[in-house]
C-alpha cells in the first residue's frame, strides 16, 4: 500500500472566488477521497429576518450573495407575496424574469471568464468578462445598481422600467451574442479547452439523482430538472421552454449546458420583451398589512446554479418567524465531493469550478 | 476542432479601442436611475421620521425635539426605501457617488421646528359647531346606541325568565 497524504485545498486559491476548504487525501497522484469544511462567510442573514420587518427584509435577502442577488430578493419577495395572499400586476411579473434572465447570463459569464483563467486561457477570460460589462451596464441603466439592483419589493417593483429601455437592452444583447459566438465556439470546440475538460470528473445519471444534485450540473449529466418548467411568474407565458441536458456528465458536458443556457436566456428575454403587458408594477403593501400568525409559504425558483427553495412563516407581526432559504450549492456539494473522487490533482480546480459555487449562498 | 479559435477576436483587440477608460482623466456617463447617494432638502423635510423607520440599515435618525436629521453615510445602502416612504419628497437620490473622505463622520442636517401650540385649558375650548348633516348623523348614533341597549337588557330579562 502506497503512502496517502493529506492536501489542503483553500480556503485561499487562485481558483476559489470564495472560502470553501477542501481536505483531499491524496495517494500518489490520485484523489482517493475528498472532505469539503465550510464556515468561513456565515453571516447570520436567516436570523436577522426577526429584526428587520418583512418590507425591509428584501434588500437584506439581495444581499445573500452577489453573483444571484436579485434572485434572491425575487425568491424572498415571491414567498411573502404568497404568504399574504398579494396578487401582482403581471408586467411586474415579466420584469423579475427579464432581470433573473439577464442574471443568469451575468453569472454565467462570470463563470466562463472564471474557468477559462482556471485552466490558464487569461484572453478568454478577459473577453468574457468584457462581455459580462454588457448586461452589468444594462442593469445599471434599467435599475440603478450594477450588482444589488434593490428593484424588488413586496407587492412588485420599486419603479418601472419603460419598453424603451427594454428594446435598447435587447439591441445592447444582438451585440453582445455575436460576440459571443466567438467565446462559444472557442469553448467549446478549441482543442486546448477539450483536452483539459473532457472525460473529467464524470458523475452518471444514477448518481445525480442520488446526490440529489441540481443546476447546469444535474443538467450535465443528463437530469432534466428546471424550475422554470414549472411555469411559475412569467416563464409559463413562455411559448416553449425545454432545459437544456448533456448527458457525457464530465465537465466539459457541464459547460456546455451553460453555454447553450445563455443562449436559451437572450431568446427568452426577448420573447419576453416584444410581449411585456402595461399594467402597471404594483404597489407596497399598507402599513397594516400584516402577515397572520402561522401563515406560510414556500417558492421554488431556478437561480443560475440551479433550484433554490425560499420558505417564510409570518407570527402576526410584521416581522417574521422565520425565513429558509436552500441554497443550489449546497445540494452540490455532495456531488463535487463524489465527483473528485479518483482524480487527477491537477484535474480538482477544474471539478470545483464546474459546479460553480457559490459558497456566500450556501453559508448565508 | 482545432487551435487559434480566438485569434481573430484576439487580433481584432489589438487594433480596437480598449474596452475600459482612463479613469481618472475620462469618466463614464451617469444613467438617471443610478443612486449614489441621499440627498435631503431641509427646507422641505417635516422631520416626520418615515425615513427612519423605513430604512433596512439604520442609517438615518431623526430627533424632532432637537430639529436634527441626521445621516451616517458609512452604513447607508443606497437602497432608496426613504425616498419612497417620504411623505414630502425631500428625499432624493442624486447620481454621484458618495464621496470620499479622510474621516468617518455622520452628516446632520438641523431645522427649527415650530413648536406645538400649548392645548387650552378643558373650561377655555370653544365648543365644536356641528353641521346640520353632522347633528343629523350624531342624532341617528346616539338612537341607534339606544335601540340596542334597550335590544341588550330585553335579552338579558329574557334570560333570566327562562334561567326562572
Amino acid at each position: 500500500m502506497s503512502n496517502r497524504t493529506v492536501i489542503p485545498f483553500g480556503p485561499q486559491h487562485p481558483v476559489l472566488p470564495e472560502p470553501v476548504h477542501l481536505d483531499l487525501i491524496v495517494e500518489d497522484e490520485h484523489v482517493i477521497e475528498a472532505i469539503p469544511q465550510i464556515g468561513f462567510v456565515h453571516r447570520g442573514l436567516e436570523k436577522l429576518v426577526e429584526k428587520r420587518d418583512f418590507n425591509q427584509f428584501v434588500y437584506v435577502a439581495e444581499r445573500i450573495c452577489g453573483i444571484c442577488s436579485f434572485g434572491h430578493g425575487w425568491g424572498y419577495a415571491e414567498a411573502t407575496e404568497r404568504m399574504l395572499g398579494l396578487e401582482i400586476p403581471k408586467r411586474a411579473s415579466y420584469l423579475r424574469v427579464i432581470l433573473q434572465e439577464l442574471s443568469r447570463i451575468h453569472s454565467h459569464l462570470l463563470w466562463l471568464g472564471l474557468l477559462a483563467d482556471g485552466f490558464g486561457f487569461e484572453s478568454l477570460f478577459n473577453h468574457c468578462w468584457r462581455l459580462r460589462e454588457t448586461i452589468l451596464d444594462i442593469f445599471q441603466e434599467t435599475c440603478g445598481g450594477r450588482i444589488i439592483l434593490s428593484i424588488t419589493m413586496v407587492g412588485g417593483m420599486t419603479h418601472d422600467i419603460d419598453d424603451a429601455l427594454l428594446r435598447r437592452a435587447c439591441e445592447k444583447l444582438d451585440d453582445l451574442e455575436r460576440e459571443y459566438h466567438t467565446i462559444v465556439n472557442t469553448m467549446l470546440n478549441d482543442d486546448s479547452v477539450r483536452s483539459r475538460l473532457c472525460g473529467v470528473g464524470t458523475i452518471n445519471y444514477e448518481e445525480a439523482l442520488s446526490l440529489s444534485m441540481v443546476g447546469p450540473f444535474a443538467k450535465g449529466s443528463g437530469v432534466t430538472h428546471d424550475m422554470r418548467t414549472t411555469g411559475f411568474s412569467a416563464y409559463g407565458d413562455l411559448e416553449h421552454f425545454e432545459p437544456i441536458v448533456s448527458t457525457e456528465g464530465d465537465c466539459y458536458a457541464r459547460c456546455k449546458v451553460r453555454c447553450e443556457e445563455i443562449y436559451q436566456a437572450i431568446a427568452i428575454i426577448k420573447e419576453l420583451v416584444a410581449k411585456i403587458p402595461h399594467d402597471g408594477v404594483g404597489q407596497a403593501p399598507g402599513p397594516k398589512v400584516k402577515p397572520e400568525k402561522d401563515a406560510r409559504a414556500h417558492v421554488l425558483i431556478e437561480q443560475p446554479r440551479g433550484e433554490a427553495f425560499y420558505y417564510v412563516r409570518g407570527n402576526g407581526t410584521k416581522f417574521l418567524d422565520r425565513f429558509r432559504l436552500r441554497t443550489p450549492t449546497s445540494q452540490n456539494l455532495g456531488g463535487m465531493t463524489k465527483a473528485l473522487q479518483g482524480v487527477d490533482v491537477a484535474d480538482v480546480p477544474m471539478i470545483i469550478l464546474t459546479i460553480d459555487p457559490c459558497i456566500s449562498c450556501a453559508e448565508r | 476542432m482545432g487551435g487559434f479559435k480566438l485569434g481573430k477576436m484576439t487580433l481584432r483587440s489589438l487594433i480596437s479601442k480598449p474596452a475600459t477608460v482612463r479613469y481618472p482623466y475620462e469618466k463614464r456617463e451617469l444613467y438617471p436611475a443610478m443612486r449614489g447617494h441621499l440627498v435631503n432638502d431641509i427646507d422641505a423635510c417635516i422631520l416626520c421620521g418615515m425615513c427612519a423607520k423605513v430604512c433596512p440599515a439604520d442609517a438615518l435618525t431623526v430627533d424632532r425635539k432637537a430639529g436634527d436629521w441626521t445621516i451616517n453615510p458609512y452604513k447607508c445602502v443606497q437602497c432608496a426605501n426613504c425616498v419612497r416612504a417620504c411623505p414630502k419628497s425631500s428625499l432624493t437620490m442624486e447620481r454621484e457617488a458618495t464621496t470620499v473622505a479622510s474621516s468617518m463622520s455622520t452628516l446632520t442636517m438641523h431645522k427649527d421646528m415650530p413648536a406645538k401650540p400649548a392645548r387650552p385649558a378643558a373650561g377655555e375650548r370653544p365648543a365644536r359647531k356641528l353641521t346640520p348633516e353632522q347633528e343629523a348623523k350624531a342624532a341617528a348614533i346616539r338612537a341607534a346606541k339606544a335601540a340596542k341597549a334597550a335590544k341588550e337588557q330585553a335579552a338579558s330579562q329574557q334570560a333570566e325568565g327562562g334561567a326562572e
